[in-house]
């Protein structure tokens, strides 16, 4: 080998080192490539290191939910009362953790009042609702709705979402106590109480998540899902049952409004041999289903959906989903042997 | 000396890139794909029962064995319903030239038992687990792995009733189909104990104790076999339920449920 040669050799293989994150893919010598999840216009590459931390210092039990705050930052709600709260730049960069007295954190709501961040938690263990700063002050506590004669006791109670209206009114789904769905004012005043366990329209087997659509700004409405039931429910603001969305086979947790569309965790395949069956759904703004990462494509048979299911074992038990600024989705996981949360970058 | 400088530049090159692109985002070869889904339209054989096998996912082969063995690409591929006429084990596998291979699904076929005419519980199933009434046991269907299907009948406390036949016949042996999940605090029978007779006067004993489940269990369906080798027109089946969750589960020194979906006379 002449000079010449070896210092062309040696100068591209620098090269390569330099821009190898750019050109890893289009290496001949790797048959790598990017799984792709999702259907239609809703597809995405997975990214699994996302948010991983050292279990040690900053450790997650069940990862509940997630929402991103007005600086952009992703704001995580888990069980483990080390750190309840642990919040990441959008790069998955840990940026500060707060929180160690919510040993049942499941229901994670923003809410900005005269441009300042607020958050709602229930918590299903306290059987309360906790609106903190966004930095972990207690504005208030609300306890169990005593005076509506729909709770013998305290322990019956075990809220699991919030939601919140423009005007600071804000609903709480009971989906792991007595499924009824409770409505306050912004300090705390209780306003109205409708739902229930049951199977009729109006009432809920796992009143799981609760959503504000207001898509239709002359006809907003509340989104709550039955999880059990496999059916996405509308009510008007006033607690009136309007229309039910069936989702075969889905275990849908809440539903998130993210502009034109209803994005949710799917806990589980309502008909799967193995428990951590989870994937994820999107509905268009006509209540369509047009793609779910990790299962089946979604068809209809005359305008009825077929039965949906995990394809790929990627998601154990996914529990939330939140859609960034970028379009893209974290997943937080419940009882995923205590891992951190999953990004998916659209595609 | 020179060519060594540059083959090890390479080395590191491709480590390096290997390695981003690992770590970046996932790969297909990282992820199982799910079992094929099975349904049959009865697992106790009459005459015939149909089989179909399905995983929407594009690109996947579904494989399968009628013998037990654990089946590969070797294997019979399932292109359409399997009509199957005699007892045995199908043992299913999905596979797909990317993603890796799925775990096996298998469904057991058994043969239509003597029918039971009539059953006195002694003790009732929890109300949440009631399955489809008295003869839930004795409908010729099975249950799934999901507990809460309607062929179940969950006790938490010792299960016990009387069958009875109109007319003597040989048994060879009572199957009691159970589900062991231990995620759900369902464990198999501690013990199933058997009492059998043809007149009322000389009755037959027969118990057999199971082995305690070790950690890691997964949902399974399960039967257990007693031997009756006689002629009988009554039996009585006493079924306990584990007395003390072993230590390594999260509910240990309380008791177990057990849930049962199907009791077969055998001929």
């Amino acid at each position: 080998m002449n000079r010449k040669t070896f210092l062309k050799q040696s100068s591209c293989a620098s090269l390569g080192i330099l821009l190898s994150p750019l050109y890893s893919n289009a290496f001949s010598f790797s048959d790598k490539k990017d799984v792709i999840i999702g259907h239609g216009t809703h597809r995405y590459k997975v990214d699994m290191n996302w948010g991983n931390l050292d279990p040690t210092r900053t450790p997650v039990k069940d990862c509940h939910e997630m929402v991103q705050d007005s600086k952009g930052r992703i704001v995580l709600l888990t069980n483990h009362t080390k750190n309840n709260i642990i919040i990441y730049d959008k790069s998955g960069k840990l940026l500060e953790t707060w929180g160690t007295g919510f040993p049942g954190g499941h229901g994670l709501t923003l809410c900005k009042e005269n441009g300042e961040d607020f958050l709602l938690i229930t918590d299903y263990e306290r059987h309360q609702i906790i609106k903190t700063t966004i930095d972990g002050k207690i504005v208030f506590e609300l306890d169990y709705p005593k005076d509506t004669g729909k709770y013998d006791r305290k322990e019956d109670f075990k809220p699991t979402e919030t939601t919140v209206l423009e005007n600071g009114d804000f609903y709480v789904a009971d989906g792991y106590g007595n499924q009824y769905i409770t409505h306050y004012n912004h300090k705390g005043e209780l306003l109205n109480i409708f739902g229930g366990r049951g199977t009729g329209d109006s009432q809920f087997l796992n009143a799981h998540g609760i959503c504000y659509d207001n898509r239709d700004k002359d006809n907003p409405s509340l989104l709550i899902t039955a999880r059990e039931m496999n059916i996405l429910k509308r009510f008007s603001l006033d607690g009136d049952y309007l229309s039910s969305v069936p989702v075969p086979g889905a275990l849908i947790c809440r539903p998130v409004v993210h502009k034109n569309h209803i994005y949710f965790a799917v806990l589980k395949s309502k008909n799967a041999p193995n428990s951590d069956s989870g994937f994820l759904l999107i509905m268009n703004h006509k209540n369509q289903v047009v793609s779910c990462p990790g299962a089946t494509a979604p068809t209809y048979q005359d305008q009825n959906l077929e039965e949906l299911y995990q394809t790929i074992r990627l998601f154990q038990h996914p529990h939330d989903v939140c859609i960034d600024d970028d379009e893209n989705v974290y997943v937080a996981q419940w009882n995923s042997g205590q891992t951190y949360p999953i990004k998916l970058i659209r595609t | 000396m020179k060519l060594k400088v540059i083959l090890s530049l390479l080395a590191i090159l491709l480590f390096n890139c290997e390695k981003k692109s690992e770590n970046v985002f996932l790969q297909p070869g990282d992820i199982r794909i799910a079992q094929p889904r099975l349904e049959a339209t009865n697992q106790f054989i009459d005459s015939s029962t149909y089989l179909t096998a399905s995983l929407k996912l594009e690109g996947t082969k579904i494989y399968y064995t009628s013998n037990g063995a654990v089946p590969t690409q070797k294997d019979q591929e399932y292109t359409e319903p399997i009509q199957v006429k005699t007892p045995g084990v199908y043992k299913f596998k999905a596979i797909h030239p990317d993603w890796k291979e799925s775990d096996i699904s298998e469904i057991v076929f058994y043969e239509k038992g003597i029918p039971i005419d009539s059953i006195i519980w002694k003790s009732n199933p929890h109300q949440r687990y009631s399955g489809t009434g008295k003869f839930t046991l004795s409908n010729n269907k099975k249950g799934s792995l999901n507990f809460q299907d309607s062929q179940w009948l969950g006790f938490d406390t010792i299960a016990r009733a009387s069958l009875y036949l109109d007319h003597p016949e040989f048994v060879n042996s009572l199957t009691i189909g159970y589900l062991s999940d231990p995620g759900s605090w369902i464990f198999p029978p501690e013990s199933v104990t058997v009492q059998s007779t043809s007149d009322g006067i000389i009755y037959k004993d027969k118990t057999v104790v199971l082995t305690p489940l070790e950690k890691g269990s997964p949902a399974t369906l399960k039967t257990i076999q007693v031997p009756i080798e006689d002629v009988i027109n009554e039996l009585h089946v006493e079924v306990k339920n584990v007395s003390s969750i072993p230590q390594w589960h999260e509910g240990n020194g309380t008791k177990a449920w057990i849930f049962m979906d199907e009791w077969v006379l055998n001929k």
